[in-house]
């Protein structure tokens, strides 16, 4: 095995977790992420560090988790002191390339990494449809010239399935009529409704103001329409959806065949994963932005083409918990760089080699600020933190035992569509007890801050004042949070 | 949206959330009319045509400071008759937002589907400041659809052709679908077709079938319109609007719209 592998990261956008044919989805043709999962390693139990563009992309760059980063909501800037992976990199002995989105809020590209490409009008959130070709485009026409005689580390984030935010915007200001309206497809062409369409409805507060009330703060213009919608409708979404995919998988198909038939197949090695999922429907929610599975799980994946590598073929791992802060470690681990002081994430390679490490309990996910989420290996917690309302929401967001308001426990064995909240059943107490013990145990090893760049503090002002209004608003919540 | 503007919803890209300035609709319809003013053509065989490229959001296009045209790009495509066989298309696609600024060169049979034959080329380059300058490549389909791109020395699989379909490039379908209209909206059928994206992708199980018919309103005038429905896999629906001589006037896919904006005898 070459001590210092080429490294190609690949990721999708918005791309929910199980949408790959690979791992048994029926409505969806994707031969070509399928060609990654058929060469390496499926981490088949991974989660996104915080489900949405910018936090997810800066845990990938950083190691670390969106609430020591100062990088919270998209908008938030990573603290200009943590290093990132391209800078790590750089001064390892590797060179670091860059080839599509980026969106690491209050960080240049170009101080990190060799900007093969990144559009004429930087790649913001949309225009995969013809960002995504110059992607390819840029990346294979690297791999087809470099010569170097440095390993590179060449990353190559997609903007699709994320067009599927604008089928949703598309609906805010006019009425559209279904597919079968239109005449364009018929039922049995849709994929089924989600089997959790149907939900618990005792959630956080975090998640009702960002996502499910009059005016909340996330999508209020999508909400208000979507929330008139026929089945057809959610169902044309996911429709919709599962196209974009298809059209993501065809421009990775050509990207994986000019790595198979360039000089670097069997010295490089292939991670890919996603940065959150798309809801369609599920909880009769869409896009991401909440710790629902539809939008937190993302598969992770180490693949190697070639024979050379120590990667075993075809592969899942249903048993360890991986997260979006593991990609640096993993990728430094491979490079052959010593750990980085602050990064919280663990090397797969020990996994992916067949050894058996000593690993994490559970996956840590954060939402939205102030919703939390841990997932064990049979049950999922989430939790949240009740807001000031005032400037000390600028101060570091737990742990504070005090100051955790509505829960909700999942067993995902029993219930892996997360329909029934089990969090006030009392049987549960002894359980949540510890699952809380477990998230205050974990956020005291956090290295957060205060949120102190101008624009994320206001808006993490307005957040926390509007949650926290909501609270006051409605006293009978306080007799839904569990006190020991 | 501005609910004055009072396009049919597969091209009503004026929308308050995320409006855009210039104005969508003011800038359609505007294009629309000047071109309502030239003269149509039958075979389009020997002609040029263009199309001005507006973005449906306001993602791509950063507003007033690029100036008062709102467009992001052009279109020109170039038809040569190569004998009573065959015609060669040049496909010039400039997208601003991209960067790219893209050349297909290939040849396609003379009949209502273009079907794609022989070789093409595809010439590539990025006008944005990047490290990326340029990409071609070479393209050829194997009898047993398998489609192969080559660049720099390195002969890519492209994907695998239905060729129970007739096999097309979608920058064609501006002259397959003015051919097939009348009989698929006559017939209420649908046309099955398979499609190249680009020259680089391959999008099986496209279908394209009559929409409905709707009058746009221009000033006080109302043009007559005719929609068709594109799908495929790996493809969200496209809408294609065609004038009363059989003109594609409007094109729509998720992201783009394209509008003819003149053109010329080659």
């Amino acid at each position: 095995m070459p001590d210092r592998p080429n490294i190609l990261f690949i990721n999708t956008d918005q791309h929910t977790w199980d949408v790959v044919s690979a791992y048994g989805y029926p409505y969806v043709k994707t031969p070509n992420i399928d060609r990654i999962v058929r060469n390496g390693v499926s981490f088949m139990r991974s989660y996104s560090t915080d489900p949405v563009c910018g936090p997810t992309r800066a845990s990938w760059m950083t190691g670390r988790y969106t609430s020591e980063l100062g990088t919270p909501f998209n908008g938030g800037h990573l603290h200009e002191d943590i290093p990132d992976l391209g800078q790590i990199l750089n001064s390892n002995g590797y060179q670091a390339f860059h080839s599509g989105k980026w969106h690491v809020d209050g960080r240049d590209v170009r101080e990190s990494f060799q900007l093969l490409y990144i559009g004429n009008r930087p790649i913001g959130a949309g225009g995969g449809e013809y960002y995504d070709g110059a992607i390819t485009h840029a990346a294979i026409d690297f791999l087809s010239r470099y010569e170097d005689s440095d390993p590179f580390f060449l990353q190559v984030p997609y903007v699709n399935p994320h067009d599927i935010c604008q089928c949703e915007h598309d609906h805010e200001e006019k009425t559209i009529p279904d597919p079968i309206a239109q005449g364009i497809l018929s039922e049995e062409d849709l994929p089924p409704l989600p089997a959790n369409f149907q939900y618990d409805e005792r959630e956080t507060v975090v998640h009702k103001v960002a996502r499910r009330m009059d005016e909340c703060l996330i999508h209020w213009p999508i909400l208000r329409k979507v929330r008139h919608w026929s089945e057809i409708q959610w169902r044309y979404l996911m429709w919709q959806h599962h196209r974009l995919v298809e059209k993501v998988d065809s421009e990775i198909g050509l990207l994986l065949e000019a790595l198979d038939k360039s000089q670097f197949r069997d010295n490089t090695l292939i991670m890919f994963t996603m940065d959150h999922g798309e809801a369609y429907g599920q909880h009769q929610m869409f896009q991401k932005f909440s710790l629902y599975e539809a939008s937190v799980r993302v598969p992770f994946i180490v693949a190697s083409l070639g024979d050379s590598l120590d990667v075993p073929k075809d592969i899942r791992d249903e048993t360890h918990f991986v997260s979006g802060v593991d990609l640096f470690p993993t990728v430094c681990d491979y490079a052959g760089i010593d750990p980085v002081d602050g990064v919280q994430g663990l090397s797969l390679r020990p996994l992916v080699e067949g050894q058996n490490p000593a690993w994490r309990e559970f996956a840590y996910i954060e939402s939205n600020g102030w919703a939390r989420s841990l997932v064990f290996d049979r049950y999922k917690y989430v939790g949240e933190y009740i807001p000031f309302g005032t400037e000390q929401d600028l101060d570091p967001i737990g742990p504070d035992p005090d100051r955790i308001g509505l829960e909700q426990i999942f067993d995902l064995v029993e219930d892996p569509d997360e329909t029934h909240n089990l969090a006030y059943q009392p049987e549960m107490r002894d359980m949540l007890k510890r699952f809380r013990q477990s998230m205050m145990d974990f956020e005291g090893r956090l290295n957060r801050r205060r949120m102190t760049a101008q624009r994320p503090a206001a808006q993490l002002l307005n957040w926390g004042k509007q949650i926290r209004e909501y609270w006051d608003a409605h006293p009978e919540l306080e007799e839904m949070r569990i006190q020991f | 949206m501005n609910e004055t503007a009072n396009l049919h919803w597969s091209f009503n890209h004026d929308r308050a959330g995320q409006g855009q300035s210039p104005d969508f609709a003011q800038q359609l319809r505007s294009l629309v009319k000047g071109t309502l003013e030239t003269t149509a053509s039958g075979d389009h065989g020997g002609e040029v045509t263009r199309y001005t490229i507006l973005p449906n959001f306001r993602r791509g296009y950063k507003g007033p400071a690029d100036g008062d045209d709102l467009s992001v790009g052009e279109v020109v495509i170039r038809r040569m008759v190569e004998d009573e066989n065959r015609l060669n298309y040049s496909v010039v696609y400039r997208n601003v937002a991209s960067g790219e600024l893209m050349e297909m060169q290939f040849t396609s049979n003379r009949d209502a589907f273009r079907t794609l034959t022989g070789t093409w080329s595809v010439q590539v380059e990025n006008c944005a400041g990047d490290g990326y300058k340029e990409f071609s490549c070479d393209g050829r389909l194997e009898a047993n659809g398998s489609v192969f791109l080559t660049t720099n020395g390195l002969d890519l699989h492209a994907g695998s052709a239905d060729l129970s379909a007739p096999l097309t490039c979608n920058w064609t379908l501006f002259d397959v679908i003015p051919a097939l209209a009348d009989g698929l909206r006559d017939s209420g059928e649908v046309q099955r077709l398979t499609i190249l994206e680009d020259l680089e992708k391959v999008r099986n199980n496209g279908q394209v079938r009559y929409l409905e018919s709707y009058d746009l309103q221009l000033d006080s005038d109302l043009v007559a319109l005719t929609g068709y429905a594109l799908i495929a896999e790996g493809m969200t629906p496209s809408y294609w609007w065609l004038d009363a001589h059989g003109r594609v006037l409007i094109a729509t896919t998720l992201y783009q719209t394209l509008i003819p904006t003149g053109g010329e005898n080659a």
